[in-house]
């Protein structure tokens, strides 16, 4: 069977589909290739028929998901809405939500896998998933035998179908180091990683469905909270939005907002601080700076509870251990059986004049009363307490020197560390902003650290929380995905932090495949660009801009064979240029995706058809209530986001001769439908799935009650070994003085122990001032600074093709002040154009007193109209509208250094760029007629059974 | 808000029928009507006719006039000018027909009656947009200005084919003191409305206001017909007069549209920057 | 009976999620809408600035001018629940109510030729049994339906969560009497009067 259509939408129309499936038929006898596809769903929540129901499922649209219910009639989802048994979403539904109506019955929505004819053609043929899966594991063998498997590589991210940790799984599993997300190091994992290395425990990433406490109603607590560089009201708008408003309203909450975008979240703020993007850390260094000069910080917390008393060794930046000053020193909380280590330090007594152990103890048990800021001599040393060295770090960070850095009111910076510092509680909620800067891990080490020395840890109304995890033992560090690395633990490789070295070392030791640690090992120590960035770890991603160069210079080794699993590349990656023009060097590309991109345009070769949430079965949690994704239509041939690497794994396998389960399969992705809804009637502790399904209000959500759920103070509850809890660090303590990151410079410590890695220069193990690789008045050619942010429209790089939300916001508008304006003479709404170094674009000029003068906004964009049926001359959609193009992932530059240390970040917010008046591009639509052609179409479109 | 021409149309043909149904009432109390009547009568049926047809043409639908007219007596704004629109039509054909019969006692009756419906139509065009919600047209100067522009209009017809049916000198002489009369109303009318809604003085709206309105729409007009009135055998003059109250009707008109903003236009306001 | 909506503007965040729900639920076309969100700001000078959102729709005039100048009696208001409503097969598309409206929150409906607006969803909300999309969908609870002469209603109700001087009407310049009241109290930001 073969059947080319110029443009997939046409060949998606129910009229299309029939065809497609007569010639299945006709070809291979209606069973084989297309046995799926032409079954009745066969469910009871999904039959068509002359009814109305509602089923309960949850949103997808963004990174956090609200409960919804959506309303089918004959079959057709006529209605989405909140389900008002979310405790937080309620009845509440976005834009983007909304848009799933539109998108999954998008002309847009691709039903069959499909063979690109011709890469920048977008001339598609549709084959059977037989044929698709054969040509995926072929070509990835291919590769494999010609090149070996570091030929191989996979990409996530982007929005819209999230395949993250099992992709990353999957490249693991065919024996190659190298998976990348556009975010990753540029979104979520320094954030989300540096939590736990501070304080052991979850992020405070509002973001994320990671920091459920504010929006804690069973005991409401949270007085004070700071938004830093994150926007819930229009990235997470009905869910952690909504929690906003109400902590806002209903609760008194007071707010304060780091952020250099006006957003509505600053506009409702008690203080707004627009900071010059890119100089985050000096504000956190004035913050600290402030706090402790007037003695705002939690005393007793900072001394007994964090590690600022520690001396620090100034050759080895570590803080002395108590038997290294004095050797005969028996530790009291030394385990008898050598499993779980509690380090005694070094302190500066108040009480004796001297310097003393720190023993871990309760406050009241201990023996020494510890200097915070103090210097003293040890073994003949000069050392300075890490407090001492964070303060000295701070201190020349005034009001007025931050001020003027930072192009903040000192008053106004004044007047919102005092609300921070003076309320009864607070908390710090991290958004992305800073992940988007080379201070990625600089800034939430810092704010992580504020919150510690305030004490707003791990109690009623904080950030940084623990939620129901209850401690039997001493807390440990361990890899899993939310704490320490994504797979290692699968694989042996990881130390766990607060165990001893001795029961380390025998954990490793005593694995039962050492062949198979061993090959991850080797995997970590072959990833590209870890050397320098061993945050990645954290992840099991590589290095985006070093595996760029593999491609382009071979070096070390070349990737070509590429699996992307989500997303728009040439959308989400920054210097999207850089990445079109290696697309000659990729050999084979395969993709999954509910849509066709720019990405898929220009560089499929192949795509497999995924589901759009609708028609999608899984689980999430909305504060101590977990929901689930029901399928509530299927359409065509879409699956599981999961569902096709497992099946081309499973195919890979034979084709290589392997027999017999693989141990290094680690994706715990089900390869089927079923599969899939087994695990979901798992997650919600039902029989069957049928059961589930039939009784959903029975069913969802599935509470934890509430006192079990919310829980404070575990780091002093006593644990087996008669001490405190404390936190799941090294010292058991909060460490803002962040030691994992020194020793993670070293040696890669404890991602990738036993291994020792390349030692690289040291990370900063506390807030440093790390000024933008660009700044204003650098060069003339480039007087103004850019950043960015998104709009309640899109989540990412999606739904630019859902008309409802293209009518409102059809093209990218670049805020602008109007006294900035002026000097170009631009004026509202005129077209202008916006370059840098790498490239120029287009947007719309949006006048706002909002932008500071000398600084514009843009949200990212890029146009799927680009390459309708209708355009006579028709583009991939990235090059108009797409900031990528002028952003810089410094593969070209000069730049010394020119990333994140830790986490290899580059640079997507606060660089500069020129502005002048421009035309409106080809190939785009503005109009909302123009829209007309997205506008959905497969309404009609037969419901389908599964694939798998 | 945008022009609606539909409307700019319909008020203009309407207004200028009306305007001379009124002139042939006044030269029927005059006793100057004589051989212009009958010829003015039909041409003022004609564009009553086609100002219905226009204003037709503004509706949803075009057969919904129908239904305007089975509800004609709800007498809203729109009703009021159709009711008007269809009496005024009516006089001006059974004046004609009563000139035809050359019935002097009919003609002057139905023209004086032509002449109260005129009237009354030229006041009923603008006085369905005295509406609250549009600041700029809520005042006396918009109902005065069609009123006033509706007459010069009508008076310069009136002369123009006064003139080409050879009318007496005498008698046109009468009729230009009417038009002098009308066409001071006009720019009293259109003052008023300019300096009330604003238009006189808002940059983007005050070229198009002085000149099209004010200098060409009355006041050429007030001095075509002060020098007809001089010497009636111009009859440049007339044409002159006539098409420069045209003018100026359609300048008033359609600047009264670009005028209209509501009190608050959400929608509009939903995409624009709000000047603070 | 004065049904209404209440928007509390201290929550409202301009998201336009109100804009797409109102289409989805009322078989909207492109290019037509019968709510919009008014961006009020930033007023001020960066860094000094205020801002907030007026989600705006049919007012329910108590006074309703639109009702008034139709010469169809289209407009109408629904004898049961005295909300302003448009019947399409008596409106004859001639526009005056889309003029007498002081909002301009009416739409002319191209393929039909008939005026619409906001019905603060009759079809849901007649029978006392449901509320408008609008309100349903709002992503931060800053809608409230109901009838200000209900002490009950949620609308009624919230307002009473506020003092007078933080309840709001559009500008009554043209005396119709919006019956939609908007909550903002002066911390968030001071009331700017639109025209």
């Amino acid at each position: 069977m073969t059947m080319t259509e110029k443009h997939c939408p046409k060949a998606l129309s129910r009229r299309s589909f029939v065809k497609i499936a007569a010639a299945a038929g006709a070809a291979a006898g209606l069973g084989v290739s297309m046995s799926g596809s032409l079954k009745d769903a066969g469910k009871a929540f999904a039959e068509s028929g002359s009814s109305i129901k509602t089923v309960k499922t949850m949103c997808h649209g963004c990174i956090q998901f609200c409960a919804v219910l959506a309303t089918v009639e004959d079959g057709v989802v006529t209605k989405l809405q909140g389900d008002p048994d979310s405790p937080l979403n309620k009845t509440s539904i976005c834009i983007k939500g909304l848009n799933q109506m539109h998108t999954v019955y998008s002309p847009r929505h691709i039903l069959h896998p499909m063979r690109h004819v011709e890469r920048g053609t977008n001339k598609w043929e549709t084959i059977s998933w037989d044929e698709a899966i054969e040509l995926a594991a072929t070509k990835i063998k291919e590769g494999v035998d010609k090149y070996g498997p570091y030929s191989f590589f996979v990409s996530s991210g982007g929005g819209g179908a999230y395949s993250g940790f099992w992709a990353y799984g999957f490249c693991e599993a065919i024996l190659s180091p190298n998976s990348f997300e556009p975010g990753g190091a540029q979104c979520f994992m320094p954030r989300a990683s540096m939590a736990p290395f501070v304080y052991g425990g979850r992020p405070p990433s509002i973001a994320d469905s990671f920091l459920w406490e504010p929006f804690n109603t069973y005991k409401p607590a949270t007085k004070m909270i700071v938004l830093w560089g994150a926007q819930p009201s229009i990235s997470q708008t009905a869910l952690s939005g909504h929690g906003m408003a109400d902590l806002r309203v209903d609760r008194g909450c007071k707010t304060i907002v780091v952020d250099p975008n006006f957003t509505p979240d600053s506009a409702k703020a008690d203080v707004w601080l627009p900071l010059r993007p890119g100089t985050d850390t000096a504000l956190v260094l004035c913050w600290w700076s402030y706090i402790i000069e007037h003695k705002l910080y939690d005393e007793d917390f900072t001394k007994y509870w964090t590690n600022l008393p520690f001396l620090i060794n100034p050759d080895t930046r570590l803080p002395y251990l108590a038997e290294e000053v004095w050797p005969d020193y028996v530790n009291p909380a030394k385990d008898p059986n050598d499993e779980f280590s509690t380090p005694a330090y070094v302190c500066f007594d108040k009480k004796t004049g001297t310097i003393q152990p720190l023993p871990y103890s309760l406050p009241e048990d201990s023996p020494v009363d510890p200097e915070i800021f103090f210097t003293a001599v040890v073994n003949g040393a000069e050392s300075r307490t890490a407090g001492q060295i964070y303060y000295d770090e701070a201190k020349e960070w005034t009001l007025e020197k931050t001020g003027e850095y930072c192009w903040l009111q000192p008053d106004k910076i004044e007047e919102a560390v005092k609300l921070y510092a003076e309320a009864e509680v607070a908390g710090i909620a991290h958004g992305v902003a800073t992940d988007q800067t080379k201070a990625s891990s600089e800034v939430p080490l810092g704010v992580n650290g504020l919150d510690t020395i305030m004490g707003y840890v791990d109690k009623p109304g904080v950030t940084l929380t623990h939620l129901s995890e209850q401690y039997k033992d001493r807390p440990v560090m361990v890899g899993d995905t939310a704490a320490l690395g994504a797979w290692s633990a699968n694989y042996g490789v990881g130390y766990h932090v607060g165990k001893t070295d001795n029961w380390n070392k025998k954990r490793v030791e005593e694995f039962p495949d050492q062949e198979l640690l061993k090959t991850y090992n080797q995997l970590q120590r072959d990833r590209l660009g870890l050397v320098e960035h061993k945050g990645f770890f954290w992840q099991d991603n590589c290095h985006i801009p070093t595996i760029l160069k593999a491609i382009r210079t071979g070096e070390p080794y070349k990737p070509r064979v590429w699996y992307d699993f989500s997303g728009n590349k040439l959308a989400m990656l920054g210097n999207a240029q850089s990445w079109y023009d290696v697309l000659d060097e990729i050999d084979f590309c395969i993709c999954q995706y509910p849509m066709i991109t720019s990405f898929h345009y220009e560089a499929a070769d192949l795509i497999f058809p995924l589901q759009e949430w609708l028609e999608w079965n899984g689980t999430s949690d909305i504060i101590n209530n977990k929901f689930m994704f029901t399928q509530v239509i299927h359409l065509g041939e879409t699956v599981n986001n999961g569902v096709p690497a497992t099946r081309i794994l499973a195919r890979y396998r034979e084709l290589m001769g392997e027999t017999g389960p693989s141990k290094y399969t680690v994706m715990p992705q089900p390869d089927s439908e079923d599969g899939v809804r087994a695990g979901v009637a798992k997650d919600m502790g039902v029989e069957s799935y049928e059961e589930l399904v039939n009784n959903q209000d029975k069913y969802v959500p599935k509470v934890t009650p509430p006192d079990e759920y919310w829980r404070y103070y575990q780091y002093l509850d006593i644990v087996s070994d008669g001490l405190p809890g404390g936190f799941a660090t090294e010292s058991r303590k909060c460490e803002p003085y962040c030691t994992i990151l020194l020793k993670m410079s070293r040696t890669g410590w404890p991602f990738t122990y036993p291994l020792e890695m390349p030692a690289c220069d040291d990370y900063n193990p506390i807030c440093v001032n790390i000024p933008p690789n660009e700044n204003p008045g650098d060069d003339p050619e480039y007087p103004l600074v850019i950043t960015s942010g998104r709009v309640p429209y899109y989540h990412h790089g999606t739904m630019r093709h859902a008309p409802f939300s293209r009518e409102l916001y059809p093209a990218p508008e670049v805020k602008i002040n109007p006294r900035t304006a002026a000097e170009y003479g631009i004026e509202h709404m005129d077209w202008v154009k916006i370059s840098s170094p790498r490239g120029s674009i287009s947007a719309r000029a949006y006048l706002t007193e909002g932008e500071a003068p000398g600084q514009l906004w843009m949200e990212r964009f890029w146009n799927p109209e680009a390459y309708d049926a209708s355009q006579a001359n028709p583009d991939g959609g990235w090059r108009q509208c797409n900031i990528n193009v002028i952003t810089d992932n410094y593969v070209d530059s000069d730049t010394e250094k020119p990333y994140n240390s830790v986490y290899g970040s580059y640079t997507l917010r606060g660089f500069q760029v020129k502005i002048e008046k421009g035309e409106r591009p080809e190939n785009i639509w503005v109009e909302p007629k123009e829209f007309e052609p997205f506008m959905p179409t497969l309404t009609s479109e037969p419901q389908t059974g599964d694939v798998f | 808000m945008a022009i609606q021409w539909s409307l700019v149309v319909f008020s203009l043909l309407a207004g200028c029928a009306a305007g001379s149904l009124v002139f042939i009432g006044l030269a029927e109390i005059t006793g100057t009507a004589k051989k212009a009547g009958f010829p003015i009568s039909i041409i003022a049926g004609i564009l009553l006719l086609l100002g219905g047809i226009a204003s037709v043409t503004h509706l949803g639908n075009p057969v919904n006039v129908m239904s305007a007219v089975t509800n004609i007596f709800s007498f809203s704004g729109i009703s009021l000018e159709l009711l008007f629109l269809g009496l005024s039509l009516l006089v001006a054909i059974i004046y004609a027909i009563a000139s035809r019969r050359e019935s002097a006692l009919g003609t002057r009756i139905v023209g004086i009656i032509g002449l109260v419906l005129g009237l009354i139509l030229c006041v009923v065009l603008g006085s369905s947009y005295l509406i609250a919600a549009r600041p700029a047209w809520n005042n006396f100067g918009l109902p005065l200005s069609f009123f006033g522009s509706s007459l010069v209009m009508g008076g310069f017809l009136f002369v123009t084919v006064a003139n080409s049916v050879k009318v007496d000198k005498e008698d046109i002489k009468m009729t230009c003191v009417w038009i002098i009369v009308a066409a001071i109303i006009a720019l009293v009318a259109y003052l008023a409305f300019g300096l009330l809604s604003g238009v006189a003085l808002d940059p983007a709206q005050a070229a198009l206001f002085w000149v099209a309105v004010v200098i060409i729409g009355a006041g050429i007009p007030t001095v075509c017909a002060i020098m007809l009135h001089a010497n009636t055998g111009r009859k440049s003059l007339a044409y002159i007069g006539l098409v420069s109250a045209v003018i100026g009707g359609v300048g008033f008109r359609a600047l009264m549209w670009v005028a209209g903003s509501g009190v608050l236009d959400i929608f509009g306001a939903a995409n624009s920057v709000l000047p603070f | 009976m004065r049904n209404c909506l209440v928007i509390n503007l201290d929550r409202c965040t301009g998201c336009d999620s109100c804009v797409a729900a109102c289409k989805f639920e009322n078989g909207l076309g492109l290019g037509i809408n019968w709510n919009r969100v008014i961006p009020v700001g930033p007023t001020g000078t960066h860094p000094d600035l205020e801002m907030y959102w007026i989600p705006g729709q049919c007012q329910q005039c108590a006074n309703a001018a639109c009702v008034s100048v139709c010469p169809t009696g289209a407009s109408y208001r629904d004898p049961l629940t005295n909300v302003v409503l448009i019947e399409k097969a008596t409106c004859i598309g001639c526009h005056y109510c889309a003029y007498a409206c002081p909002y301009g929150v009416r739409v002319f409906n191209e393929e039909e030729h008939v005026m619409e607006k906001c019905t603060l969803c009759s079809h849901l909300t007649a029978d006392g049994s449901g509320l408008p999309a609008c309100v349903v969908a709002c992503t931060t609870g800053c809608r409230f339906y109901g009838d200000l002469d209900d002490p009950d209603s949620d609308a009624s109700k919230e307002l009473a969560k506020y003092d007078t001087d933080c309840i709001h009407l559009l500008p009554d310049t043209a005396g119709t009497h919006p019956a939609t009241r908007y909550i903002l109290s002066p911390n968030i930001a001071k009331w700017k009067e639109l025209s």
